[in-house]
């Protein structure tokens, strides 16, 4: 029996619902030295900013308990590099090019957005307006409904394609955040960014991360994520892509039948840069099972048992 | 081309009281690994720990299409990976990193190797030598904090260089550090190939200047990816004219030592 994983989002088709997250694929060229990168629903590459950027000065990472803390700080190779040696790599590839963008002001992201605006191979840009990890722009935005809004409602006018908004979860109600950028024409809402943490070395008695924060993601998120992505889904009509610790099949049908119409692969991708390919596979074997043949019959799908 | 699956484990043994060699088979990885690569283990199927370990290569064999590794307990994935038995299958992903060039020529040569150091030194030897590098102008530095520990499982003795063994504590080989070994070794007309923990490379790479020489350093790092798209293992580095503009003015450039690296010249890296 042959099934259907293709899933359309707001206009964005995707001939699978597995994507890579952001931060977590780079611009795709390391990948692609492993396996055949068409094989993936769409890649979302490092968030952009206008010029390049180191990022924060080492050490950027630490191992948790099921999870990590990062602080890279939005290292990147700036929007016209990207464009100039980045984009044509990734355009050769059968894939959706989902391009982020992380603006420290709003001019930032609006110059962004028009700069990939003129790329067609640009299929959807992805506006992280979540980021924990740099002092200006990022999560001042997303923390914010009306500041939010108001950097969706900019970029929206000027990106004649399907605009993401990414949420971040710390915030007091993540439902109102989606609210105020799915009014302010936000095509998608993706979810969740990374959860502020920290990690202290007790002999040094010093934090771990040169920046003392960083973004907790990894199984040990999941949870948290999940919910979310189930009470955004609650809230909006437009399509949610779940983002958060998802490693195997199992995580990622959680998401789908919590209401997310897509999902993005991060974390798991250093553990195992092959996983997004296993749940393709494991989606499909999934559907099987259940004797069903269309992914989209599942979205969003869970039920509440009587107990 | 890197390759990512689960491999079988095929030989096991112990080396020291900590210290143990795996062999795998994997044709792919082993025909395609130069000295100084590595491989990102899975040590566990698990989250503890999440990240894979990076190893690198001791040796290949070409014929059996196995290549083997050498690593000390140290923490939860190494506890774990000791105790492997022979044909479980467990996720490797590589080779990784840039690697050493082979050495030509006839200059002579020191090898620095200290504990998890000496592994892919000895691969850089072995195979510099069967491309016709004369042996006699290897001198090769092998050192251990303590003999319950040495990661020496004899095959540096057959490669008929000149080999210099030390220990911290003076219970196998020599007394003293890879270091004061070096100290007493190097002069202008030796090239420097090092690996081992920052630490010691630290020192080595103040010794190459002061008895100015050349040499290439093996970095250690925690790594969560191993092959670059993280960034997360990023260190300091003296900034060169491929840097290009950036959104500040920055003293340093930031390099990736699984995918830049791990191999550097000396002078490039800025210690911390």
């Amino acid at each position: 029996m042959s099934v259907n994983l293709s899933v359309e989002l707001a206009g964005l088709r995707l001939k699978n619902p597995v994507l890579t997250a952001s931060g977590c694929f780079a611009y795709g060229e390391e990948a692609s030295e492993i396996y055949d990168i068409s094989r993936l629903g769409g890649i979302v590459t490092k968030s952009l900013t206008y010029l390049p950027r180191e990022g924060h000065p080492p050490p950027k990472v630490r191992e948790t308990d099921a999870g990590m803390l990062n602080a890279i700080g939005l290292s990147n190779v700036g929007i016209e590099n990207f464009i100039n040696e980045k984009l044509p790599f990734i355009s050769k590839y059968d894939t959706a090019c989902i391009v982020s963008i992380a603006g420290s002001t709003v001019d930032e992201y609006e110059r962004l957005a028009v700069r990939l605006a003129e790329h067609e191979n640009v299929d959807a840009i992805e506006v992280n307006i979540s980021c924990p990890n740099v002092d200006e722009g990022g999560l001042e935005f997303g923390a914010h409904s009306r500041a939010a809004g108001e950097v969706i409602a900019r970029i929206r006018k000027r990106f004649p394609r399907p605009v993401i908004a990414k949420l971040s979860p710390n915030v007091t109600d993540i439902k109102e955040i989606a609210k105020s950028v799915a009014d302010s024409g936000a095509d998608i809402i993706s979810l969740i960014n990374t959860l502020v943490g920290t990690s202290i070395d007790i002999e040094k008695r010093t934090f771990h991360l040169s920046n003392i924060y960083g973004g907790l993601s990894g199984p040990a998120v999941r949870p948290v994520a999940l919910a979310m992505v189930y009470k955004v889904a609650q809230v909006v009509k437009i399509p949610i892509i779940g983002i958060g610790g998802i490693s195997t099949t199992s995580d990622a049908l959680e998401f789908l039948l919590a209401g997310a119409s897509a999902i993005q692969v991060g974390t798991a991708m250093f553990i195992d840069p092959k996983a997004p390919l296993r749940i393709i596979d494991g989606l499909g074997n999934y559907l099987v099972k259940h004797k069903e043949n269309n992914i989209n019959d599942i979205i969003g799908k869970v039920g509440i048992d009587e107990f | 081309m890197k390759f990512s699956d689960y491999f079988q484990v095929t030989k096991k043994e112990r080396i020291s009281d900590s210290v143990y060699r795996l062999v795998f088979r994997s044709p792919d990885i082993t025909a395609s690994a130069k000295p100084g690569q590595f491989v990102q283990i899975r040590t566990s199927h698990d989250y503890f720990p999440l990240w894979p370990r990076p190893f690198s290569i001791y040796d290949t064999d070409l014929n059996t299409g196995e290549f083997s590794i050498i690593f000390k307990i140290f923490g939860c994935g190494t506890s774990k990976l000791a105790n492997l038995a022979e044909n479980d299958k467990i996720h490797i992903l590589g080779p990784l990193g840039n690697g050493f060039d082979l050495i030509e020529g006839d200059k002579p040569v020191i090898m620095a190797g200290g504990g998890v150091g000496i592994p892919p030194l000895y691969f850089l030897t072995a195979r510099s030598i069967d491309k016709g590098y004369p042996a006699e102008n290897i001198t090769f530095i092998s050192g251990a904090k303590t003999k319950k520990d040495h990661f020496d499982d004899g095959r540096l003795a057959d490669l008929g260089i000149n080999l210099v063994v030390c220990s911290d504590d003076g219970s196998y080989g020599k007394s003293g550090t890879v270091v004061d070994m070096l100290e007493n070794e190097l002069n202008d007309q030796k090239t420097v190939y090092a690996c081992g923990p920052s630490g010691m490379l630290k020192k080595i790479d103040s010794l190459i200047k002061r008895k100015n020489t050349a040499g290439m350093l093996s970095l250690e790092a925690l790594m969560p990816c191993g092959f670059g798209i993280c960034s997360g293992c990023a260190i300091k580095t003296v900034p060169g004219d491929d840097r290009g503009s950036t959104d500040d003015n920055r003293d340093y450039h930031l390099k990736r030592v699984c995918l830049d690296g791990p191999v550097f010249k000396a002078g490039e890296v800025i210690w911390r």
